[in-house]
């Protein structure tokens, strides 16, 4: 078996890498996904992608989708009931009631994934101490499990007030629930997400119900298929968190397929990195619609312990959060099909967006709006001629008339002038988000290396950084289907997480030592049902913060178990991160911690980029093209090279153009370029 | 100053309204106070040197009425020649501040190559500023000086380093030390983002561009702000409406609002109303003009004008010196915040006569009580405070929103929060049914909390209204039913409180709030409202 292979199922394309483990040699595919019949679609692009090569040579499949977050987003998941604390129905009505805008009268909320009418409530009660309060009326379970069976709920969520503090009772719900119906699909809320504030973890609870029938089904039929085909080992599927499970794992807890395409993209920056040992590093992913920025450092991009899905306008705290640990990514409605228009006397840059379909004007599919690429093209960054590598064809003119009319009349500026207006706007909006994924952190931009990939990634990807004071971008090769490489670097990982607030003080050693051996046996026992029982790394972390405040800060663990020198140790991190991060320590004030999260990871051995062959040809440009740098004094003739002429050491110095068949790079004028062992073009200013 | 190039406009206008923003999560991110960080009871903005607001983070509407202001009382104290870089400047006189004490205002100015180029400034709600009510807004005080501690402007950071004559006053008065304290050294780092953003964007585009880009700023706002009140009918438009009292055995109170659109400008005069009240229940003329500003915007531009000064030029409030929306000093004023639901109410009703199609039915009445008392786990005091939020007043083209506000913007707590923070238990939070006003589209549903207490010698103070007077619907649309807050409820030993009560409570005792629901848009008689159209996601029937 000497073949790897990832299948990335995007809303649009189908991506593919296969990666011959003998020659190192990497192949991408794209087609289109299939709404109608997901797994046949991909079956087909399939044959296109193997040729030859008989599936039973795989030695393993990786598998994105965005099966799951389709579910959520449509309302399409199963009849779902949820039984929660006596007095608390209303939990996911409520929600955190913040309004995205405060201005719009007309503002609602996001809708659940349940009519109000499939809660019932139980009575019981604990407090957050773990204590019962309130025993569990069992006939209360009973009568609401009957009435939710009536209604024709066969998957339950259970979600009582602080059972991430005591179980019990949510376990005895489960029980009579089984006893009941025998054959219902029960989700805990403990079980799932054990963490406190339970609007969350009710969500959580609620959404993993929702998808399980649909994604069990789906899974189930897909690993089949496979099998049938020759294909011998469990298929493994991407987590949010950037790992990797099976399907049995998977169908237990299937709100960690939620948003797993977009971790793919992260992970090939992450993987990237540690091949060129780049310890600081920003993914940028700029696509159709979308711009996605995430932090990596030392090779792990950079996690967020919730997930939100079907945002408003993408904003935060407007969407369903999910308790699942993910990939931390900044995402803004900035790409290629963004529009662009004037508003009081200033150009402004989406968040709308034409889509694929109609398009930006040049697509010349009857869109009429004017957007980036559109801009792009008339910089000269762009060749109308080899867009998709040639399988499109854009019309400049339309986009100079949209350009015009729109943009450079009203605002008395040249046509020249408003389309740089268009591609400095979108700068700025992507300088926001990087910023935010920065600055926001408490990170300094200058101090890392930009990855610009994605459609539209490398033709701004030097700009962003030369306005950011970034000195050094990266941009990989094959950009356009990276997310499906990354799905080749991706390990086994589990992430579990507990509630349990406390000072950071002595006298918490016994609890916290015990939690962390419940939650080292859950991960083992998660492991062990992906036949995995050796060479596991357990990273121990906890969320904390000085007591008072609010905004946790994750600090790793120095070992397990602890004692009274790790807690030292443990201050001592917190101060320095606290002070990395607002500034300022504040080493008199009590330390709390809350949060308590162990990671584990199986490495399947690091991702071996292929490597080229060096040459020592010197590059020669395929055409030259006047194109827009205003270093220069605008228009200026610019030389274009072909990527694919582009051997390992070539060097190119700006300003230049590269084309290939995903993306285009811009190179600004003082920077230069040189390629890779890997392919990659490495840039740097001078 | 027109000679600025648009693409330059572009990029400064949202480089500070993006500055804004940084120093708001800044400060969310840091602060002490569950207020401030779950809350979101803070706004932060920038000013040009000539003190005029350039740039306001979305944070909270209660502010918008005093920051375009602050910046010039505070220069009417220290004139520009005694300001140095790495200054902080507290202020919370209600009058010239946000309308209450617990509101701090800090103030930084910014320099550049040693000149002055604008300013940062952020105000946040303290959860304790001392006087006679823990929370320091109880209804029943006679005059500011029982409210607390007062700043008028007073430099608490000079050239960098704290004034610690001044702040260990503050910590020596206030009821929760930690968290005040906490809250204004995250106030002084929002302050310095603020600073180092400005900074940056003169760097790049030069001080003098940077000036013209502010000026621009402003005058295109408030072209847009006249252009969209000139697609409203002008004509003048009045509405009434009441508070149900200023405490207990007190008299209803009169809000009168004519709305005056003319030659693309408002006009809004609170003349008419009541009175100032001998009780903490008045509004300062910095609130009242905050939320007529606030309503207003949400009628017309809403926040495709990020707020600046140029979006309030075209915006005139008036309100009689000595009326309950421009009481004299020294009126207290600690729980103004339950006003401005009410300002919202009358100004939209006013409204509706010019703009049906935008205006809503009134929306439940919110609660806003503090809690505090020694924690029995850590002999330490509290204060707990509490945030209860009502439905939205139905639409003219949906039902309102269950569960949300329609006056300003926050997060609740949860729930296992709260009883892991303080000695409460909360034995129920939830809808309450057939709260909602009756209509076409009817309103949003009321909420209903019953808070059991865990210590003894509990002061709550509380404070909500609407338990007399109805939330009125439009068009025939019904009023939502009023609400109430009980000791005790379904028990032998149970009592009304009083909404504007101040009570000594013990442990075991139950504080229930049901709220207000809100009001009906459209008459609800079948041939207009669907029938089962109810059985929407958001409904409370069963």
């Amino acid at each position: 078996m000497r073949y790897r292979l990832g299948i990335d199922v995007g809303g649009t394309f189908t991506d593919y890498a296969l990666q011959d483990l003998e020659t190192g040699r990497l192949t991408v595919g794209k087609h289109p996904t299939r709404p109608s019949d997901i797994t046949a679609g991909v079956f087909e692009g399939l044959e296109t992608v193997l040729e030859d090569r008989p599936i039973s040579e795989m030695r393993q499949i990786v598998h994105a989708t965005t099966v799951a977050s389709n579910l959520m987003v449509e309302r399409k998941g199963a009849v779902t009931g949820l039984l929660t604390t006596r007095g608390f129905r209303d939990v996911l009505l409520i929600q955190r009631q913040l309004r995205v805008n405060i201005y719009d009268l007309f503002l609602d909320k996001v809708q659940p994934l349940l009519l109000r009418r499939f809660i019932r409530e139980v009575d019981e009660r604990m407090t957050h101490s773990g204590e019962v309060y309130k025993p569990l009326n069992e006939d209360s379970v009973a009568q609401a499990v009957n009435i939710l069976i009536d209604m024709g709920v066969k998957t339950f969520a259970v979600a009582l007030l602080h059972s991430y503090a005591n179980p019990a009772h949510e376990h005895s719900v489960r029980d009579i629930i089984l006893d009941i119906a025998p054959n219902s699909l029960v989700t805990l809320s403990s079980d799932i997400s054990p963490q406190w504030r339970e609007y969350e973890r009710s969500s959580t609870a609620v959404a993993n119900a929702y998808l399980m029938p649909a994604v069990r089904g789906y899974l189930d039929s897909f690993e089949h298929s496979l099998n049938s085909d020759g294909y011998e080992k469990p298929l493994q599927v991407m987590q949010a968190n950037g790992g990797t499970a099976n399907v049995e794992v998977i169908n237990r807890a299937p709100v960690r397929l939620i948003e797993s395409g977009p971790a793919a993209g992260a992970l090939m920056a992450a993987s990237m990195a540690r091949a060129l040992h780049l310890d600081r590093v920003i993914s940028f992913d700029m696509g159709g619609t979308t711009a996605k920025v995430c932090l990596i450092e030392n090779g792990s991009p950079s996690a967020a312990s919730q997930i939100e899905i079907d945002r408003l306008k993408m904003q935060q705290g407007s969407g369903l959060p999910i308790s699942v640990p993910g990939i931390d990514l900044v995402e803004i409605g900035a790409g290629g099909g963004s529009i662009a228009r004037v508003e009081l006397g200033a150009i402004v840059v989406g968040p709308d967006s034409a889509g694929a379909s109609p398009g930006p004007i040049c697509y010349d599919n009857g869109g009429s709006e004017t957007t980036v690429t559109d801009a792009d093209l008339v910089l000269g960054y762009l060749n109308p001629d080899y867009f998709l590598g040639g399988r499109m064809t854009l019309d400049k003119q339309s986009s100079e008339r949209g350009i015009s009319e729109k943009l450079a009349q009203p605002l008395g500026l040249t046509l020249e002038e408003a389309a740089w207006g268009i591609h400095t706007v979108v700068n700025a909006n992507m300088r926001r988000a990087l910023r935010l994924a920065t600055v926001g952190r408490g990170k300094d931009p200058r101090r890392y290396t930009l990855v610009g990939f994605g459609g539209a990634g490398p033709v701004h990807a030097c700009r962003l950084a030369w306005e950011l004071g970034i000195a050094h971008v990266l941009l990989p090769s094959g950009a356009g289907v990276g997310s499906a490489a990354g799905l080749l670097a991706a390990d086994t990982v589990f992430d579990l997480a507990r509630t349990y607030d406390t000072l950071l003080e002595d006298s918490m050693l016994p609890a916290v030592n015990a939690l962390f051996e419940e939650l080292r046996s859950g991960c083992r026992s998660l492991m062990r049902d992906n036949g995995i029982t050796d060479n596991i790394e357990l990273s121990p972390s906890a969320d904390m913060h000085y007591e008072g405040q609010g905004f946790d800060i994750e600090v790793p663990l120095p070992r397990l178990p602890l004692d009274a020198e790790a807690i030292h140790e443990l201050e001592d991190a917190f101060h320095l991160k606290y002070a990395d991060t607002f500034g300022y320590a504040q080493p008199d004030q009590p330390i709390r911690a809350a949060g308590w999260k162990l990671r584990a990871s199986h490495s399947r051995g690091e991702f071996q980029w292929p490597e080229l062959e060096p040459s020592d040809s010197t590059p020669t440009p395929s055409s030259r093209r006047p194109a827009y740098f205003p270093e220069t004094g605008g228009f200026t003739d610019t030389p274009v090279y072909s990527r694919s002429t582009l051997g390992v050491g070539a060097s190119i110095k700006g300003p230049a153009i590269v084309e290939e068949a995903e993306s285009t790079v811009v190179l600004l004028p003082e920077s230069c370029a040189i390629v890779d062992k890997y392919g990659n073009i490495l840039v740097e200013f001078q | 100053m027109s000679d600025i190039d648009p693409v330059t406009f572009s990029v400064v206008w949202n480089g500070l309204v993006s500055i804004a923003e940084e120093m708001g999560t800044a400060l969310r991110r840091s602060a002490y106070s569950l207020g401030v960080r779950e809350g979101r009871d803070f706004s932060t903005a920038l000013f040009d040197v000539h003190g005029r607001l350039v740039a306001q983070g979305n944070f909270s509407p209660g502010h918008l009425g005093s920051m375009p202001f602050v910046v010039k009382n505070i220069l009417h104290e220290y004139p520009l020649d005694e300001l140095e870089e790495g200054d902080s400047i507290l202020l919370n006189d209600p009058y010239l501040g946000s309308g209450h004490l617990p509101d701090f205002f800090q103030v930084s100015p910014i320099f550049f190559d040693g000149n002055l180029l604008g300013f940062s400034a952020n105000c946040a709600h303290m959860v304790d500023v001392g006087g006679a009510g823990p929370g320091s807004q109880a209804v029943d005080s006679l005059d500011l000086f029982q409210e607390g501690l007062r700043f008028l402007p007073t430099r608490i950071y000079h050239a960098g380093r704290p004034n610690r004559e001044v702040l260990r006053m503050l910590e020596s008065n206030v009821r929760v030390p930690d968290k005040v304290m906490g809250d204004v050294r995250a106030q002084r780092n929002a302050n310095r983002i603020g600073e180092m953003g400005l900074i940056a964007l003169a760097d790049t585009y030069g001080p003098n561009t940077l000036a013209a880009c502010m000026d621009q700023i402003l005058d295109r706002s408030e072209e847009s702000m006249r252009s969209a009140i000139r697609d409203l009918p002008e004509g003048r438009y009045e509405a009434e409406d009441y508070f149900d009292d200023y405490g207990p055995g007190t008299e209803i109170l009169t809000v009168k609002v004519a709305v005056t659109i003319k030659d693309g400008g408002f006009t809004i005069d609170f003349s008419g109303s009541s009175p100032q009240t001998r009780s903490g229940l008045n509004s300062t003329f910095n609130y009242t003009r905050a939320y007529s500003y606030f309503t207003l915007k949400a009628l017309t531009v809403q926040d495709r004008v990020p707020q600046n000064e140029g979006c309030i030029r075209p915006i005139e409030v008036i309100a009689p010196e000595g009326s309950l929306f421009n009481p004299r000093p020294p009126a207290a004023v600690g729980p103004r915040a339950i006003m401005q639901q009410r300002m919202v109410d009358t100004i939209l009703f006013a409204m509706s006569k010019a703009a049906p199609d935008r205006v809503i039915a009134n929306s439940s009445h919110w609660a806003n009580p503090n809690y505090g008392g020694i924690d029995p786990t850590t002999g330490k005091p509290f204060v707990y405070y509490e945030m209860l939020i009502g439905g939205v007043g139905a639409r003219p083209t949906k039902d309102g929103a269950d569960g949300l506000c329609s006056a300003f913007n926050l997060e609740n707590i949860p729930v296992e929060v709260v009883e892991a923070t303080y000695p409460v238990l909360v034995d129920r939070l939830q809808f309450v049914t057939d709260s909602a006003g009756p209509g076409r589209f009817r309103g949003g549903s009321a909420m209903r909390k019953d808070v059991r207490l865990l210590s003894n010698e509990v002061v709550f103070s509380n404070l909500t209204d609407r338990q007399v007077t109805q939330p009125q619907g439009l068009f025939g649309g019904q009023g939502g039913p009023v609400g109430s807050t009980t000791r005790n409820p379904d028990s032998p030993g149970t009592e009304p409180l009083h909404s504007k009560g101040s009570y000594r409570l013990s442990k075991s005792d139950v504080v229930s709030t049901t709220l207000s629901g809100s009001g009906g848009y459209g008459s609800p008689k079948p041939e207009t409202r669907k029938p089962f159209s109810v059985m929407s996601w958001t409904t409370t029937s069963p």
